[in-house]
């Protein structure tokens, strides 16, 4: 059987970044997956991408969230960008904040693009969120370039994002 | 492969513990099941990456799909599940089923599939219960959506030699698929 869930690209940030961008991402795979270790620089900031530099209104999501003792879902239409997790606690460490965003069909011309995202964040001490969110970009075209960004704040050094690609048989 | 505003390192990993085992693809016509048969016993975990939609186009605004092992169509599946529903509600419920709810899809439009992973661990273990765990959601529009939190397991102990998926009120769409992947351990 042919193996897969191969690595992509890789980055380590040296200093503190306000964006992180994967471009010219091969066709030859059916399924990304994007992993997250990273922080924020300012607390309480929702961590965004976007596909294919659309800014437009053209995502769908669907969240569930547990923090403490609350638990906590909605549904938020025609949004400017997609979300990878949400801070609640100031936190500036790049060890933090962990997220795994699943891409599904990204070459597929035929579909909107699917993406289902885990995420926990936590301060040292104390564990205070953890949250699976579904979307769409309500967009048929094939994903060639996927940017990550803060609402506020940066990225700190040391944070990490891998990009794997798998390729059904 | 550059990355824009990082310093960058680009690395590409063979591994040979992930592997792809075989794709099923739904044809012209829909299908209300889908049988991923004679998986090979030679991996620890399953892993399948779906995508679903629907056949009909019409009914309802939700549909659940399930699975069940070994073509086993008895009441030998529980499944919990936590999940949000449009605008704030959330939920949680248990229940004993002739096989285990593993993923949604709506109805509308033709171009909306939904992404599932379904994780299945030990499945080839004589001496345990099989799990089986997955995300899955969608949001129809802006006042409709759903995301659900799946649990369960089949109560035998056999190795799993095949899977299928169906659903329940309707039918899977033309070009919805499973693809399965076994990891080695």
């Amino acid at each position: 059987m042919p193996a897969t869930y191969d690595s992509i690209a890789s980055t380590t940030l040296g200093s503190n970044q306000s964006s992180v961008s994967f471009s010219t991402i091969p066709t030859t795979f059916t399924d990304l997956i994007i992993v997250v270790q990273a922080g924020n620089t300012t607390d309480s900031q929702a961590q965004n991408i976007r596909f294919n530099s659309d800014s437009g209104g053209n995502y769908d999501l669907m969240w569930l969230r547990g923090s403490g003792a609350a638990v906590t879902g909605n549904l938020a239409a025609n949004q400017v960008q997609g979300y990878f997790g949400y801070f609640v606690v100031p936190d500036v460490s790049a060890n933090d904040f962990i997220s795994t965003i699943e891409i599904y069909d990204y070459n597929a011309t035929d579909r909107w693009k699917s993406v289902v995202v885990r995420d926990n964040n936590a301060v040292t001490g104390n564990f205070t969120g953890t949250e699976a969110l579904t979307w769409w970009w309500k967009n048929t075209a094939a994903i060639t370039n996927i940017l990550l960004f803060p609402n506020g704040g940066q990225f700190p050094t040391g944070s990490t994002f891998t990009l794997y690609g798998i390729k059904a048989a | 492969m550059p990355i824009i505003g990082t310093i960058a390192s680009s690395i590409r990993v063979a591994t040979n513990s992930y592997e792809s085992i075989s794709t099923a693809v739904v044809q012209a016509g829909g299908s209300q099941a889908v049988t991923i048969s004679s998986i090979p016993q030679g991996y620890t975990h399953l892993q399948v990456r779906g995508s679903v939609r629907s056949h009909s186009g019409t009914t309802g605004n939700n549909n659940t799909f399930s699975l069940r092992f070994n073509g086993d169509s008895g009441g030998n599946y529980w499944r919990q599940r936590i999940y949000a529903t449009d605008n704030a509600g959330v939920g949680a419920d248990f229940t004993g089923t002739t096989g285990i709810d593993i993923g949604n899809y709506t109805f509308t439009p033709t171009s909306m599939y939904s992404g599932v992973t379904i994780d299945i661990v030990d499945y080839a273990n004589t001496n345990k219960m099989k799990f089986a765990k997955a995300i899955s959601g969608h949001v129809r529009d802006s006042s409709f959506g759903r995301l659900f939190i799946y649990g369960g397991y089949w109560n035998n102990t056999n190795a799993i030699t095949s899977i299928t998926f169906f659903s329940v009120a309707d039918s899977f769409g033309a070009g919805t698929q499973f693809a399965l992947y076994g990891i080695k351990g």
